[in-house]
């Protein structure tokens, strides 16, 4: 495990950009942001920009459990690199009415 | 019906309000953490023999202890199970996973009103909340998914 602090950006970059190429077409963004969370812990939080169409109430569940799972077996965060994992979705629709550059 | 089953409808209720707004998506996702918060809380103490002291007894549960021992689950290699069945070491990790993620959502949907909350990512809060609802029935008989209640109380593991 890197400790907190010393995480090498670049290399952490590299390996989420991996991962997100093993996501499917529903995913049209993976961004993240490196920061402490709510109760002060190292964590990686990850936004998700979905297509419009991968945002169903019958299916969202499985879509970003799916997606999650991915993302933490590749990247995973907390025991190569300390940090506590979050993910957060967007639809592309939404994104466009009201951009948010966190998911960009 | 318990509470936490009242807490997560009126979480659905509240994600799909029309026109959506952001003190229902916000109050939603607020909603379905407290909803898994009690829930779990439920299922801890239904294991005390005397029924009428169970609810004194989910007064002892903390947000933040329960947030670490939900954290603690997820890390394979701190908690890599073993020789356990994979499905149920699975689904004990989305339960831990999801109620993390829940107690962080609800803070941002709390208190931060720096930005606005979306409605994908709140429908996709609180059906993952429902979902442990759906998923803790078929591993509450294992002993990881109990070992798993008894450290959401303890302090230090």
């Amino acid at each position: 495990m890197v400790p907190a602090g010393y995480i090498h950006l670049g290399h952490l970059d590299a390996i989420v950009k991996d991962a997100s190429a093993l996501l499917g077409p529903e995913v049209l963004h993976v961004a993240y942001r490196i920061r402490p969370d709510s109760t002060d812990e190292p964590s990686i939080f990850f936004r998700i920009l979905l297509a419009d169409a991968a945002v169903q109430e019958d299916t969202i569940v499985d879509v970003t459990r799916r997606i999650a799972d991915v993302l933490l077996e590749a990247v995973r965060p907390l025991e190569d690199w300390g940090l506590r994992a979050y993910f957060n979705y967007r639809s592309k629709s939404e994104q466009d009415r009201h951009k948010d550059p966190d998911f960009e | 019906m318990a509470y936490h089953d009242d807490l997560l409808r009126q979480a659905l209720e509240l994600v799909h309000t029309v026109p959506p707004s952001q003190v229902a998506l916000r109050r939603g996702v607020s909603a379905a953490y407290y909803a898994a918060f009690h829930f779990l809380i439920s299922e801890a103490t239904s294991n005390w023999e005397n029924i009428s002291l169970r609810t004194a007894l989910g007064r002892a549960y903390e947000h933040g202890v329960m947030k670490t021992a939900s954290n603690r689950i997820v890390d394979t290699r701190r908690f890599p199970f073993a020789g356990e069945d994979e499905t149920v070491v699975n689904s004990l990790r989305f339960v831990g996973r999801t109620f993390s993620e829940l107690q962080e959502a609800r803070e941002f949907a709390d208190y931060n009103l720096t930005k606005d909350l979306g409605s994908a990512g709140a429908l996709a809060q609180v059906r993952s909340a429902e979902e442990i609802f759906n998923t803790w029935p078929s591993i509450r008989a294992q002993q990881i998914a109990q070992a798993y209640l008894v450290s959401l109380l303890v302090k230090r593991a």
